[in-house]
């Protein structure tokens, strides 16, 4: 299994955010993280990354235990995070977002034929090259965020909310990235609230409630499930 | 008005900010990386001085030979500072104000305790004076401290625009969360910055001593001069703290030739004031909403 996550408990403050989550990720799935807003999916993604610390529960990435290491080990071994909201670095141009983004590599020649591949799937970004990140639409900035996540090389893609405040054309266009990622051999863990798109593209999916898995699946399954399509799907 | 004095003014500023700016940016980056207001800023600035006069005094060395062991002894000072006193308190401002007090007596103390407390005289490195006659002349030895001092700033400026590290410290700078995870070591960045400022501070202490001495006493005023120049220039602009720091040399500078020798730091003071009372988000800052709020 590429990431296993057991009896994950977080904490915010005082209140318990998750409560007691359990799911995992094989190697080449995608799998998707379904719930409304406040059911604790972006808690679970940056627990992931060592951004916040469980209360209690376990984490393994391919058998090693990550849930008490610093973030910079966990983006090492191999798990990429495009968060929630985009975060791009707004005063630095294109490319030294990507650049920044392959941070913990020093293989010059394969980060500048990364970004050269980079370039040709997204082909906006090699347009804007010199820009400022913030002088980019949010669609364009959804792309800069996945295109610098996947300059580490990841094996598993962690996605928050890459829909979130985008046009529908600009999400299917998300959507086709995130297959097109999965296809070069990248496994995913999206997390969503736009339910459809990520049920459509999912091997997989998990259906959080108020910090608990209640239903899961395969992603086509929950998509015809009759309680998925009346909490998330309206009817 | 004659021409000459006016020249003669406008390199004694740029000469002002050069030394100011050794402070700021040092100031500027650890703030920024590392969150770390550090009020001893200024005395680390003085401890460069010391080290190349202790250097000179007890070894006899060659005054560059002593400058870089300053700059390397005090950056590696810079280096344990953050991974003691500072690094247990990331993330809480308080403390990290009261440890850079505390700082400030401990060096103090320990200078005076060791040295004495009489101001250390270096001697003169280069002698001479260059310029054009009748415009004006400076000493040799300032038109090095100019040179060195843009030196180590357009060093430290394509240090931040160029490379791997300085592109992370930026990233850290603006939005720590999300550059943890391109794999940057917050930790590491702040341990780079406390390095790079401090070894940045030391340079100007040695450079400074020639001239003026080494004396920790003026520690902290150089601190606050480093301070206005990141308030005026706005917080998180490195050009705009470059800038800021020009302007301020330039205020000493010019009041002191054409008020009097007291008149500089009030200048410095009347520029925060005007600049803060039109900006108060600084020269190059970004804009932010200020005044107590529902007012």
């Amino acid at each position: 299994m590429l990431l296993e996550v057991k009896d994950l408990r977080i904490h915010y403050g005082g209140a318990e955010a998750v409560q007691g989550a359990s799911f995992e990720v094989a190697e080449g799935e995608i799998v998707a993280l379904i719930g409304a807003n406040g059911a604790g999916k972006t808690s679970i993604l940056r627990t992931i990354s060592g951004l916040k610390r469980l209360t209690s529960g376990e984490i393994r990435f391919m058998g090693e235990r990550i849930d008490r290491k610093p973030t910079a080990h966990i983006v090492r071994v191999g798990i990429g995070h495009c968060p929630e909201g985009r975060h791009v670095f707004m005063m630095m141009s294109v490319k030294e977002n990507l650049q920044v983004g392959a941070h913990i590599r020093k293989d010059k020649a394969e980060i500048a034929r990364d970004m050269e591949a980079i370039y040709q799937s997204f082909p906006i970004l090699k347009t804007r090259a010199k820009q400022d990140a913030n002088t980019l639409s949010g669609g364009e900035q959804q792309m800069l965020a996945i295109a610098r996540a996947l300059m580490s090389r990841p094996k598993l893609l962690l996605l928050d909310e890459p829909s979130l405040g985008l046009s529908p054309i600009v999400v299917q266009e998300v959507a086709r990235i995130i297959s097109d990622i999965h296809r070069s051999g990248v496994s995913v863990l999206l997390v969503e609230q736009n339910s459809v798109m990520a049920l459509n593209l999912a091997d997989r999916g998990y259906v959080l409630e108020t910090g608990r898995v209640t239903l899961e699946g395969a992603g086509k399954e929950l998509l015809h499930n009759e309680a998925v399509r009346r909490a998330f799907l309206g009817g | 008005m004659d021409v000459g004095t006016f020249i003669q003014s406008l390199w004694g500023g740029v000469l002002e900010a050069g030394l100011i700016a050794m402070v700021a940016v040092g100031l500027y980056l650890v703030l920024g990386v590392a969150r770390v207001l550090n009020f001893a800023h200024g005395h680390i600035l003085v401890l460069g001085g010391f080290c190349t006069w202790g250097f000179r005094e007890t070894y006899n060395l060659n005054f560059w030979l002593a400058a870089l062991l300053g700059l390397l002894i005090v950056g590696m000072g810079g280096i344990v500072m953050e991974r003691f006193p500072f690094r247990r308190f990331y993330g809480n401002f308080v403390p990290i104000i009261c440890v850079g007090v505390a700082l400030i007596y401990l060096f103090e103390g320990g200078v005076v305790q060791f040295f004495g407390p009489e101001t250390k005289t270096v001697g003169t490195v280069i002698s001479g004076t260059s310029g054009i006659k009748g415009w004006f002349i400076m000493r040799n030895w300032d038109w090095l401290v100019i040179g060195a001092g843009l030196g180590c700033l357009v060093g430290s400026g394509l240090f931040l625009a160029k490379t791997r590290i300085g592109r992370a410290m930026r990233a850290t700078a603006v939005d720590p969360d999300t550059a943890n995870l391109q794999g940057i070591g917050a930790l590491g960045m702040a341990r780079y910055a406390m390095f790079i400022g401090c070894a940045l501070a030391a340079v100007g202490g040695g450079l400074m001593a020639p001239k003026y001495g080494a004396s920790i006493g003026v520690g902290l005023a150089w601190m606050i001069k480093g301070m206005l120049a990141i308030i005026i220039g706005g917080l998180g602009s490195f050009y705009g703290c470059l800038c800021a720091c020009l302007l301020l040399g330039m205020a000493v500078s010019f009041s002191i030739t054409y008020i009097n020798a007291q008149a500089g730091y009030i200048a410095m003071f009347v520029l925060l004031v005007v600049v803060i009372l039109v900006r108060p988000w600084g020269l190059f800052g970004k804009k932010i909403t200020v005044g107590m709020p529902g007012e």
